[in-house]
């Protein structure tokens, strides 16, 4: 019986540029840094949130809204960073 | 810009191959062969490909964007076929939803981090179905090289 634990949570994408080439760099970036498994759910899709290329063709643009689901030893950790990654914008924007 | 490091000897066009593993082999061998991936290339696209599937379909047309993490690559470098018979992926973040892919863009990227633009360049390029119909008919390397040269000066 695995006893890993699970998180996620809704966001909406508010920066300008949705997770194109710079943000979505800092999200897998963090994303990696984390031990669970980690989706992005967008339209039913579940995007590898660690794959930059994954990231990339989600289309994830300025309004979409997301679910970041993980799961593993620090998911609720990695759900909360990557959540206020998105909510208070990327550093070079 | 991407075209401008598109290697004539990673082009294949009209490629014949039976099925997805088929397709890892031939483009990845060659990318093993031209000194861009090490000898586990192969074998790790196929095990990724499992977990992460690459498939996508842009309206209507079956694409697949098969890559491994950095350490099983050499060298940056794309790879890019055209397929003679379309061959069935399941599609990115899909359980088990199938496309039949027609066009292969098969990446060696060894720094996710330094080639972001050129990754999404290559996004943007490929979510252009205009494009891709052009490449799909496309006959030669030359060919291949230009569509995208074109498409790259309007990004």
């Amino acid at each position: 019986m695995s006893t890993s634990e699970k998180a996620s949570r809704e966001v909406t994408v508010t920066n300008e540029t949705g997770l194109h080439a710079r943000p979505a760099s800092q999200f897998v970036q963090k994303a990696a840094h984390h031990k669970a498994d980690i989706h992005v759910i967008k339209d039913n899709r579940h995007i590898n949130a660690k794959s930059i290329m994954g990231i990339l063709s989600g289309g994830i643009a300025q309004g979409s809204k997301i679910t970041i689901e993980a799961e593993g030893p620090d998911a609720q950790e990695a759900v909360d960073e990557l959540v206020d990654l998105i909510e208070n914008g990327f550093d070079d924007e | 810009m991407i075209w401008e490091e598109l290697n004539e000897s990673l082009i294949m066009n009209h490629l014949d191959a039976k099925d997805s593993s088929d397709v890892f082999e031939k483009i990845g061998g060659t990318l093993i062969r031209e000194g861009y991936a090490k000898d586990d290339y192969v074998d790790a696209l196929i095990e990724r490909e499992k977990d992460f599937p690459t498939g996508l379909d842009i309206g209507g047309i079956g694409i697949a964007i098969p890559h491994t993490s950095v350490d099983h690559v050499l060298k940056h470098g794309i790879a890019i076929a055209n397929l003679k018979h379309p061959v069935q992926f399941i599609q990115m973040g899909m359980d088990d939803e199938p496309v039949d892919a027609q066009l292969v863009f098969m990446m060696a990227v060894t720094d996710p981090g330094k080639h972001v633009d050129q990754l999404q360049r290559l996004v943007d390029i490929i979510q252009d179905r205009d494009v891709l119909s052009r490449l799909l008919e496309a006959d030669n390397q030359n060919e291949i090289i230009s569509i995208i040269k074109d498409k790259e000066e309007t990004l």
